[in-house]
């Protein structure tokens, strides 16, 4: 071999990821060439002090902070469950004015749509009370990581297209749109190629 | 310490307890702050996701089956806010005009100047380097993170490792030596 070896080379040499074939041509080159051979010490170095990279702790302040996150989403799933006990006396009593008013034999019209609209708002807080939508249908988790990944990315597209309503010459918006853009493609492709 | 099936079901028979949420928050808070940082490459941002990195992962402890090993679930929403992050970011400064890119410190040893590098480094190549070589876990567990071929991911990672190397080369010994092609 007369040319010296490509980086990605010496990285994929040095990892055991070549080929017989393409690591025996490395293994020859590298012996009688000392540039590559200093390349390869480097990229060497370079492999070989990362491990050893601190670990960062986060400061207390973000154990706090998920705990109070935690607590605040707690304290709301309990207040729509008292929604759902404070509504069911009140159907209770607004079937009890129906069935009176059939009774004394007067138009009920009026407050059967009253049951109705009564009726609806705790139903509406069971279903609310679970703080996650029941997405037991979905067995793969990393199928639902890249279903959240995906909405995330058409947060930022719809953004991106409000910014660009106000302001369509704003090149940095565009090439964020661009990019999210291919982002969402990329994770559609990833997501059809996991989910069969 | 590896993410096993083993660890999943110990994991997920005591999501019900607060306490094991803890364990699980002190096994993984470095893992994923520190990827945060190096993918972020600020703290303060990086203290936010692994914020939200947490409380996603406690909202859905109940709902995980061990499909996966839990450091390699953990890893892919972590990275994931990451990416997230950035995206919101990017849209954030250029909305506003504002730059605020933090470069690292001052290169001492070899990981220092990995440190302040990889904020330069690309975001496809930074994200394999900083998971295989700075984190330790295999191209198949990346593959698993990040929805890629385990080819990929390695040559990513050479990438990632050829670009450092260019960029590291005049500290990394023979500083007036310059390699042709
Ligand atoms: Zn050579």
């Amino acid at each position: 071999m007369d040319q010296h070896c490509s980086e990605e080379v010496l990285s994929a040499y040095l990892d055991g990821d070549l080929e017989s074939e393409a690591a025996g041509t490395a293994a020859e080159h590298i012996a009688e060439c000392p540039v590559c051979r200093q390349a390869l010490a480097q990229v060497r170095a370079i492999r070989d002090a990362a491990p050893a990279m601190e670990q960062f702790v986060p400061p207390e302040r973000v154990w706090g902070a998920i705990r109070e996150r935690l607590r605040s989403s707690h304290k709301r799933s309990i207040n729509l469950a008292r929604l759902f006990w404070v509504g069911v006396p009140a159907l209770a009593a607004a079937l009890l004015v129906v069935t009176l008013a059939g009774w004394l034999g007067q138009p009920a019209q009026d407050t059967v749509g009253a049951v109705v609209r009564v009726g609806r708002a705790p139903a509406s807080g069971t279903a609310s009370v679970s703080p996650e939508p029941d997405e037991t249908e979905v067995a793969d988790e990393a199928v639902r990581e890249y279903r959240e990944y995906v909405r995330g990315i058409d947060r930022a597209i719809d953004e991106c297209r409000i910014a660009l309503a106000e302001n369509p010459g704003n090149a940095r918006v565009l090439a964020v749109y661009s990019g999210a853009s291919i982002d969402r493609q990329r994770a559609m492709d990833r997501f059809a190629s996991e989910g069969q | 310490m590896n993410g096993t099936i083993q660890e999943a079901a110990d994991t997920r028979r005591q999501a019900g307890t607060d306490l094991s949420f803890e364990r699980l928050y002190e096994m993984y808070r470095g893992r994923v702050f520190s990827t945060a940082c190096r993918m972020l490459s600020n703290r303060a941002d990086a203290e936010d996701v692994t914020q939200d990195v947490f409380v996603k992962v406690f909202k859905k402890l109940k709902s995980f089956r061990g499909e996966s090993a839990v450091s390699t679930w953990i890893y892919r929403i972590a990275v994931n806010a990451c990416l997230d992050f950035r995206r919101r970011r990017r849209l954030r400064q250029a909305i506003s005009l504002d730059e605020g890119i933090e470069v690292g410190s001052t290169p001492l040893s070899v990981t220092r100047l990995i440190e302040s590098t990889l904020p330069r480094m690309a975001e496809g190549y930074r994200r394999v380097f900083v998971l295989h070589d700075i984190q330790g876990l295999k191209h198949e567990e990346i593959a698993k993170v990040l929805g890629i071929t385990d080819g990929a991911s390695k040559s990513q990672l050479h990438r990632a490792r050829a670009f450092l190397r260019r960029e590291l080369a005049p500290y990394l010994g023979d500083r007036h030596w310059v390699r042709g092609e």
